[in-house]
C-alpha cells in the first residue's frame, strides 16, 4: 500500500561484483515511501548484498543506490544514512559499555536532539530490558544482543528501515516484540525493507515480495498476489531453474 | 562468468614476450660486457653498474605505476586496474631485489664491504620492504576484492612517502661521499654513457616483457577464481 | 527528535565527542590498550639497557643512543596500542556500525587518530622522563621543543598506524603485520625523530635540528591526508 508520496529507496541498475563474481546485477528497483518490501530467495541470491547496498555499507561496482533522492556515494550521502536503520547479522553494539551506553551513543552518532537518556530508557523498555539497562553488554545472550540491536536501529526513527532476518536469535516473545515494532515503524510512515526466511510469518506485514535468484530480480509484485506457499515455491524454482520468473 | 578465460599467456603473445625479454637481455649484455670500456679504477666490476641503475630505475617505475593503478582501482573498482597493479608490485619487487643484490657486490669491491648505508641502498631496502608488505597482504588475504582494495591503499601510502623517504634518507646520510654516482657523471666516458643507455633500454624492455606475462597471469588467476567463487555460489545455492 | 537528523557543524563536533567518549570509557574500564603499551615501551627500555650495556658507556656514547632507542620504544608501543584498540572495534563489526551511521568518514578518521595520538602521549609521559633516568641523561633541556618534536611525530605514527591499523584489522591480523606494514612507511619520521631529539638532547634547540622537525611536520600533513583520504577505502568493501 504506497503512500505516493515519493521514493524512499531506488536501484538505478545498481550491479555489485566481487572480483569477478556478480553478487547483484543489474537491478532496478524503486521503493516507494512508507511501503513494505519482503526480500526472499535462496542462499547466495544476492540478498543481504542488496540490503547493505541499499545501507551504503557495500558500494555498487556499477549504477546507483539513493536514499530519499540521495546518492549514498555523493557528498551528501551523510544526509541519507541519518534516516536509514539497519540490522545485520550482527550487533554493532560496545561489549565494555552498557545497554543504555549502547543506545544513547547511537543515539549521538545519528544526531539525535534532546534528552538521549530519556529515548534510551523508553526503548529498553520498549524492548523488554529496562532491567538490564545498566549492565554492560558482554555476557548478553544472543537474543538480548538481538532486542538491543533492534532499538539501536530504530531508535533513531529511522525513514527508510533495513532488517537482515530479524528473527534470529529470537525467542516467541522476542519475535511478538519484533511484530510490534514492524507494526509500529508503519503506522509512523516508515519505509520497510526486510530480508526473511520464513515467509509465511513475514508476508502478512508486506506490500511487495522481491524474489532475488543469482543476484538478480526474479520476481517482484505485490505481496498479495500469492499466499506464503505459492512464494515460497516461487523462491525454490527459482533456486533450482535460473532466470524463472513470474 | 569471465570473457577472458581463452587460454594461458596465449602462443603468439608468449613468443613476442619472449623475444622481447631476450632482445632487451641482450642489448643489456653487449652494452654492459662488450661495448664498454675497462673502468680504470674499478675493473670490471664497474660494469655492474650498467645492470644496477636500470634496475633500480625498473623498480621506480614499478612500484610508480602500481601507486597509479591502486587509485585507479579505488576510483573505479574495476578488477582490470587490480590485475595491473598486482603485476606491477611483483615486477617492482623483483628489480628492487636485483638492486639490493648488486648493490653489495659492487660496493664489496669498491668500498671493501658488503653493505654501506649509502642512501640509493637505504632507500633501496625501505622502498623494498614497503612492497613487500602490499604482496604479503595480498597472501594473508581470503578475500580477492578485500585484498585488491588494501593492496591499492598500501600501494598509494608506499609510493606517495617515497619522496619523504628519498629526501629524508638523502638528509641523514648528509654529506657522506657518494663514490661515484653524484660526482662521476660528468666524468662518464662516452662509450659508458652509450653502454648506460642501452643498459636502460635493454632493463626496461626485459620489464615490459615480465610486465605483460604478470598481468597476463594475475588475469588468468582472476578468471579461475571467479570459476571456483561461481562454483561454490551455485552450491550454496542449492 | 526528528527522524534521522542529519548532522549540523555542531551536530558532527557532538557525534564525534560521543564516540570518543565511549571508547575512553573502554579504554578506563579495560586499560586493553594502554597497559600493554606501557609495558611494551618500558620492555624495549630495559632490553636496550642490558643489551647494549649500558653501565660500560660513556655519557657521550649513552646520549647518541638514546634518542634512537626512545624512538623504537614509541614505535612499538604505538603499533601494539593501536592494534589492540582497532581490533577490538572487529568484534559485532562495530566498524560496520560506525560506518553506517551518519557521522562523515573524516570524522571518524579523526577520531580514531586522535585516540591513537593520546594513547601515545601518555606512554611518552612515562618513556621520556624513564628514558632520561635509565640513559643518565643531562636534565637541562628545551623540554617545551622536545614535547613539540614528541607531538608531531607521534601524531604522524598515529596516522599511519590508524589507516594501516584499520587495514590490518580487516584482515584480522594484529601487531606484527601492522609493525611490517608500518613501519618502513614510518622511516622517515623515525629518522626525523631521532635526529631532532639527538640534537635536543645535546643541549640544542629545534632551529638547529633543521631540517627534520620541518620532516616531522611534513610526513605528519603528509599521513593525516593520506588516512582521510584513504579511510574510507580501507573499511568500506
Amino acid at each position: 500500500m504506497s503512500t505516493g508520496a515519493g521514493v524512499a529507496l531506488e536501484f538505478r541498475s545498481t550491479g555489485r561484483r566481487f572480483g569477478a563474481v556478480v553478487a547483484l546485477a543489474d537491478a532496478t528497483l524503486t521503493v516507494g515511501a512508507g511501503e513494505a518490501l519482503l526480500i526472499l530467495g535462496p542462499n547466495g541470491a544476492g540478498k543481504s548484498t542488496l540490503l547493505r547496498l541499499a545501507a551504503g555499507l557495500t558500494r555498487p561496482t556499477s549504477g546507483q543506490v539513493l536514499v530519499d533522492g540521495i546518492d549514498l556515494r555523493g557528498t551528501r550521502a551523510g544526509r541519507a544514512r541519518a534516516a536509514i536503520g539497519f540490522l545485520g547479522h550482527r550487533s554493532f553494539l560496545y561489549e565494555h559499555l552498557t545497554a543504555k551506553e549502547n543506545l544513547e551513543l547511537y543515539a549521538h552518532l545519528y544526531g539525535v536532539a534532546g534528552d538521549t537518556g530519556a529515548l534510551a530508557e523508553r526503548w529498553l523498555a520498549k524492548i523488554g530490558m529496562a532491567r538490564v539497562a545498566q549492565r554492560t553488554v558482554r555476557g548478553f545472550s544472543r537474543g538480548m544482543m538481538q532486542r538491543l540491536a533492534l532499538a539501536r536501529a530504530l531508535q533513531h526513527e529511522p525513514r527508510l528501515v533495513l532488517l537482515d532476518e530479524p528473527t534470529t536469535g529470537l525467542d516467541p516473545e522476542g519475535r511478538a516484540r519484533l511484530d510490534a515494532l514492524l507494526d509500529e515503524q508503519r503506522a509512523r510512515g516508515a519505509t520497510l525493507a526486510m530480508i526473511s526466511h520464513r515467509a509465511e510469518a513475514a508476508l502478512p506485514r508486506a506490500d511487495r515480495v522481491l524474489v532475488l535468484n543469482r543476484g538478480r530480480i526474479a520476481a517482484l509484485g505485490p505481496a498479495a498476489e500469492r499466499d506464503a506457499a505459492g512464494w515460497t515455491a516461487l523462491v525454490a524454482a527459482a533456486g533450482t531453474a535460473p532466470g524463472a520468473a513470474a | 562468468m569471465s570473457e577472458r578465460t581463452s587460454s594461458a599467456l596465449g602462443r603468439p603473445a608468449a613468443i613476442a614476450c619472449g623475444a622481447l625479454f631476450l632482445a632487451g637481455a641482450l642489448l643489456l649484455l653487449w652494452g654492459a660486457m662488450l661495448y664498454a670500456p675497462t673502468e680504470k679504477v674499478m675493473g670490471d666490476v664497474q660494469r655492474i653498474f650498467y645492470f644496477h641503475v636500470p634496475s633500480a630505475a625498473n623498480a621506480m617505475l614499478g612500484f610508480v605505476l602500481a601507486g597509479v593503478a591502486g587509485l585507479a582501482y579505488l576510483a573505479t573498482r574495476r578488477s582490470g586496474w587490480d590485475e595491473i597493479g598486482r603485476a606491477a608490485v611483483e615486477t617492482g619487487t623483483l628489480w628492487a631485489t636485483i638492486v639490493l643484490v648488486t648493490g653489495p657486490i659492487w660496493a664489496r669491491s669498491a668500498w671493501g664491504t658488503w653493505w654501506t648505508w649509502e642512501p640509493r641502498l637505504t632507500t633501496s631496502l625501505i622502498t623494498w620492504l614497503i612492497f613487500l608488505g602490499a604482496m604479503l597482504v595480498r597472501k594473508v588475504s581470503h578475500n580477492a576484492e578485500q585484498s585488491a582494495r588494501l593492496a591499492s591503499v598500501i600501494a598509494i601510502v608506499g609510493v606517495l612517502n617515497l619522496p619523504v623517504v628519498y629526501l629524508s634518507v638523502h638528509w641523514w646520510r648528509g654529506n657522506h661521499p657518494m663514490i661515484f654516482k653524484r660526482g662521476a657523471e660528468g666524468a662518464l666516458a662516452p662509450e659508458m654513457w652509450t653502454a648506460f643507455v642501452a643498459g636502460m633500454i635493454g632493463v626496461t624492455l626485459m620489464h615490459v616483457a615480465l610486465l605483460y606475462a604478470a598481468w597476463r597471469t594475475a588475469q588468468l588467476e582472476d578468471a579461475v577464481s571467479a570459476r571456483e567463487r561461481l562454483a561454490e555460489h551455485e552450491e550454496n545455492g542449492r | 527528535m526528528s527522524a534521522g537528523a542529519a548532522h549540523g557543524a555542531g551536530g558532527v563536533a557532538r557525534a564525534a565527542s560521543a564516540l570518543f567518549a565511549a571508547d575512553l570509557r573502554r579504554e578506563l574500564r579495560t586499560g586493553e590498550a594502554l597497559v600493554p603499551m606501557l609495558m611494551f615501551a618500558m620492555i624495549v627500555l630495559v632490553v636496550a639497557g642490558v643489551t647494549f650495556n649500558l653501565p660500560e658507556m660513556g655519557p657521550d656514547d649513552r646520549r647518541r643512543l638514546a634518542p634512537g632507542i626512545l624512538w623504537t620504544a614509541i614505535a612499538f608501543a604505538m603499533l601494539v596500542g593501536q592494534a589492540r584498540a582497532l581490533l577490538v572495534d572487529r568484534d559485532e563489526e562495530r566498524w560496520q556500525g560506525l560506518l553506517l551511521s551518519p557521522l562523515d568518514r573524516t570524522a571518524l578518521f579523526a577520531v580514531k587518530w586522535l585516540e591513537g595520538l593520546l594513547l601515545g602521549l601518555a606512554v611518552e609521559l612515562l618513556l621520556v622522563p624513564l628514558t632520561v633516568v635509565f640513559f643518565d641523561l643531562p636534565p637541562g633541556l628545551h623540554w617545551g621543543q622536545l614535547a613539540l618534536a614528541l607531538l608531531l611525530g607521534t601524531g604522524g605514527l598515529a596516522a599511519l598506524g590508524t589507516l594501516l591499523g584499520s587495514l590490518t584489522t580487516s584482515l584480522g591480523r594484529g601487531e606484527a603485520m601492522l609493525s611490517i606494514l608500518v613501519l618502513p612507511v614510518a622511516s622517515p619520521i623515525l629518522i626525523a625523530g631521532s635526529m631532532t631529539t639527538a640534537k635536543l638532547l645535546a643541549g640544542g634547540t629545534l632551529a638547529d635540528a633543521s631540517p627534520w622537525p620541518a620532516v616531522l611536520l611534513a610526513t605528519l600533513g603528509l599521513n593525516l591526508a593520506l588516512g582521510a583520504l584513504l579511510f574510507e577505502s580501507v573499511l568500506v568493501e
